[in-house]
């Protein structure tokens, strides 16, 4: 197989969600020689871009952009491990959650799918997650973009409370801080000192290219 | 029987002293000594020479205004200090001498994270007996519950008899480290505020003059001896601050750009309706962010004290900071001598440099200040060193006497360490030269000025003109990016805005155009030398220039008419999640601990009762006399989409800032009545 062909066979794969074919995909990337970090770029992430890019046109439903982002890391699982340590060191990281007192995070989880597909090194909190513990992770794993999401409103001064916490141990100078979830907006973004809010996944990844 | 307030300025060159008379509100008189920094109180005893005895037993409140903390600081001198972190590790940022991190802290919501190692506390101070003088506690989100750290100060000075300050008493915002450099800093000044007040004092008794003493801060305003004592690093930056409130006092004018030119440097500072703007962050000091309140003023090194210098057969003004010749003739009187020679003989060749401080001049002297330890020198450097011990000399004439060529020494390194003192023109020595402004020896800057304009090709009228012009364009263009910077928060202007500028400030013409600014705002003067640039520099701008009589010494007015003030903060919080109940159960977070709340209102008006108390305690136990209180509530609410959540607004938080402002307390003789009312206790809330 020609490395054109399994580059698109890692992307037809993402977008049709077929997870078995990406496994394939990915492992004859893999036995052919074929630099990771290209078979993910070319491949996969080029894959879930179409998707998020269709998604955010309205043109395809959200279960499918799930599928495909299980696909990607189908795929990713595989190909992550052979990249050369020295190729990863200045990815940039980005944690994100869910905050405390909110378990709704399929929004977040697609915004985490996206960042993954952009190449950033995402640190995965989950859900329902308190403030100090953002916090912490924020300071010891030396993230650079602190991202948080929730979908209700009396979760939301949660945020707010990330923020301070932030400028307590000294790291709100040193990281983006960017919010998303339906309640949420610009002014409030402003109100509690968060750098941006995101309107959805494809928002959030261009922001971060343009300031990062 | 005149009711008298007495002012100081300690600058960094002058020691400004005033009078005025509390009855009128009016300046009495004025005077002036040199700064003398191994000693602050001998300058200071100086100053108090000039004015009539029999007035000095009438001043009923002195108040200081210094710039000692701030120098100590960048100096880093102090006492030696013992640092506690509690629950986080502090980053060295600041040095320390003792350290210890201890398990403890609270969460963001105020409750324990962890529980205070109080065994590891009390090792750590029994083992640190004797070799600390001050303690700092700093504790992780003190500021959202202080028990830990109050725990640890308790145990401290239960074991030590040092004194010991904690992070929440200094400030009430987050920010860990900045919270403990403030902590450290302030332990580190307690000894030298203690020493500074106490020779001070002496030279009060000396004089006869029984007042309380104030201190000013670096917000403009003054606190008493017994507060200072606790809280010396807010003294920092206090020159610039005074001189700000001694200027809207002077003018009356509550919108104005202050410009207070010393000998050492400019400081430009903005009133806008009648305050000076608070660095909202914490004012930065020696490099490192604090949470200290203080004016936010730009400082530039061009004062009086400002090298002149020609190099190349250009005229240059740089920052470095030497002693004018003409008072360096009058504490040396062989320099005249020496300055009469180079003035009258043909200025040498000198070649160009391309490191303007590596030049010197004929007419600059050098004499030595002090021995440096283990500083690296040549042989050359030491011998010039051991030349000058005793007398000023030039290097040529020092080069002549040890039989080396003069090209040979490295003066700059060795002023950099401290060690030498360079004596040279300065724009002092251009107002003397022109008599505009006589205080020293006009004819030593007369020498130096002919010589210089001899090196120039001029005329010595023309030399002091064109000086004087490169000082008005160097503040005209301090001044432009101080308002640059206020409005765009860019500190250097580049590309396009710097062209505009230059075109402003020196009137060139471009190829097609050509640029005025106009200054919307009035400039008042401060600082002896004023008179003699600030008119251009306002005609430049198109705005008004106000003057005093007393523009000279502003900042020692500043000093005898600040207020006292304290403020004090609370933070009220909703309980997680209850932000949209119409009156949420909340949380108060405040210096004096964390307390819960069945509803917003209840802990509203706790925090409005408890911190009016506070404030009042505190204001009082500044030194106020008289004072109101003022209450400012603000909150933080956010509406959500209308569509989708309905109309409701949700709380976030609620700040209560609790401001006592009052005048500071006046020695009352006990026969007589005060001059302000007793009103101590009636709160005008």
């Amino acid at each position: 197989m020609s490395k054109e062909e399994i580059l698109s066979m890692l992307s037809e794969a993402v977008v049709g969600g077929k997870v078995e074919q990406a496994k394939v995909g990915a492992q004859k990337a893999l036995d052919e020689g074929m630099d990771a970090l290209e078979a993910i770029n070319e491949g996969l992430v080029n894959g879930m871009s179409i998707v998020g890019e269709k998604y955010a046109a309205h043109q395809v439903y959200l279960p499918q952009v799930l599928m495909s982002a299980h696909t990607m890391y189908a795929g990713l699982d595989i190909l992550l491990p052979a990249i050369p340590k020295t190729q990863l060191d200045d990815r940039k990281k980005c944690s994100i959650c869910v905050v405390e007192g909110d378990v709704h995070d399929i929004g977040k989880n697609i915004v985490k799918t996206m960042m993954t597909a952009a190449g950033y090194d995402v640190v995965d909190l989950g859900k329902d997650v308190p403030a100090d513990q953002i916090v912490e992770t924020a300071d010891k794993e030396a993230v650079d973009v602190v991202a948080m999401s929730t979908l209700m409103t009396p979760t939301m001064d949660g945020m707010k409370e990330v923020i301070d916490g932030l400028v307590e141990s000294g790291t709100r100078s040193k990281v983006k801080v960017c919010i998303g979830g339906p309640p949420t907006s610009p002014a409030f973004a402003e109100e509690i000192g968060a750098d941006h809010r995101d309107t959805n996944a494809q928002d959030c990844v261009g922001w971060l290219k343009e300031v990062l | 029987m005149p009711e008298y307030g007495l002012g100081f300025d300690t600058g960094g060159t002058y020691t400004d002293a005033v009078i005025m008379d509390f009855t009128t509100g009016e300046v009495v008189c004025s005077a002036k000594s040199l700064t003398t920094r191994y000693d602050l109180s001998v300058g200071i005893a100086g100053s108090l020479e000039g004015f009539d005895q029999e007035m000095l037993r009438h001043v009923r409140m002195v108040s200081l205004s210094s710039t000692l903390a701030t120098n100590s600081i960048v100096e880093g001198k102090g006492c030696r200090v013992a640092l506690v972190s509690i629950g986080r590790e502090y980053d060295r940022s600041v040095p320390v001498d003792q350290y210890i991190r201890v398990a403890g802290g609270h969460t963001l919501n105020g409750t324990e994270a962890e529980e205070l190692d109080e065994v590891a506390v009390v090792n750590f101070l029994e083992s640190v007996k004797g070799n600390v003088d001050g303690v700092a506690v700093t504790g992780y989100l003190s500021v959202r519950n202080p028990d830990h750290e109050n725990r640890v100060m308790r145990l401290a000075r239960s074991i030590l008899d040092v004194p010991v300050v904690c992070g929440h008493q200094l400030s009430s915002s987050l920010g860990f480290n900045e919270r403990t450099v403030t902590c450290i800093m302030n332990a580190r000044l307690m000894p030298i505020i203690r020493e500074l007040m106490d020779s001070v004092k002496r030279v009060m008794d000396a004089k006869g003059i029984e007042a309380p003493l104030m201190i000013v801060k670096g917000d403009g305003s003054v606190m008493g001896e017994a507060v200072a004592l606790e809280r010396p690093i807010e003294t920092i930056l206090s020159g610039p601050a005074a001189s700000m409130i001694g200027a809207k006092y002077l003018t009356g004018l509550n919108d104005a750009i202050v410009m207070d030119i010393g000998g050492t440097t400019t400081d430009i500072g903005i009133l806008r309706d009648g305050s000076p703007r608070l660095e909202k962050e914490g004012a930065v000091i020696g490099g490192r962010r604090t949470r200290v309140l203080a004016a936010e003023i730009a400082t530039s090194g061009i004062g009086g004290d400002s090298r002149i210098v020609i190099n190349g057969g250009e005229l240059y003004l740089s920052s470095l900071r030497v002693v004018p010749v003409c008072i360096a003739a009058s504490e040396y009187p062989c320099l005249m001598d020496k300055l009469r020679a180079v003035a009258e003989a043909p200025p040498m060749f000198m070649p160009q440099c391309v490191d303007r401080r590596k030049i010197t001049q004929e007419i600059e002297f050098f004499v030595k200040i002090k021995d440096v330890a283990n500083a690296v020198l040549t042989d050359a450097d030491r011998a010039l060193l051991e030349c000058v011990s005793e007398e000023p000399r030039s290097l040529s004439e020092a080069g002549k006497l040890l039989n080396i060529h003069p090209f040979s020494f490295d003066v700059s390194r060795m002023e950099e360490l401290g060690m030498i003192q360079r004596i040279g023109l300065t724009p002092t020595d251009l107002l003397h030269a022109e008599r505009s402004y006589v205080q020293y020896s006009a004819e030593a800057s007369d020498f130096a000025v002919k010589h210089m304009a001899a090196r120039m090709k001029m005329s010595s009228e023309k030399f002091v003109a064109a000086a004087k012009q490169k000082v008005v364009e160097k503040i005209a263009s301090e001044l432009l990016k101080k308002l640059f910077f206020e409005e765009t928060g860019e500190f250097e202007p580049t590309g396009i805005g710097l062209d505009l500028m230059t075109k402003a400030i020196t009137g060139r013409e471009g190829m097609d155009y050509s640029c005025a600014i106009r200054v919307n705002k009035p400039i008042i003067g401060i600082g002896a030398p004023v008179a003699a640039y600030l008119p251009k520099v306002a005609e430049m701008f198109g705005t008004e220039l106000h003057l005093s009589e007393y523009s000279g010494v502003g900042n020692a007015v500043g000093a005898v008419t600040g207020s006292v003030v304290e403020t004090v903060e609370i933070l009220i919080k909703p309980d997680k999640g209850a932000g949209g109940f119409d009156d949420p159960p909340c949380t108060l977070f405040a210096s004096f601990g964390k307390q819960a709340f069945p509803s917003y209102s209840e802990a509203m008006r706790f925090a409005e009762e408890k911190g009016v108390e506070l404030a009042s305690d505190n204001v009082l136990a500044a030194g106020a006399e008289s004072f109101e209180v003022k209450t400012e509530v603000k909150e933080k609410r956010f509406c959500v989409d209308e569509d989708v959540y309905g109309d409701s607004s949700v709380l976030l938080e609620a700040q209560i800032v609790i401001t006592a402002v009052g005048k500071p307390r006046q020695f009352v003789h006990r026969e007589r009545s005060s001059y302000y009312t007793d009103l101590s206790r009636s709160w005008d809330v």
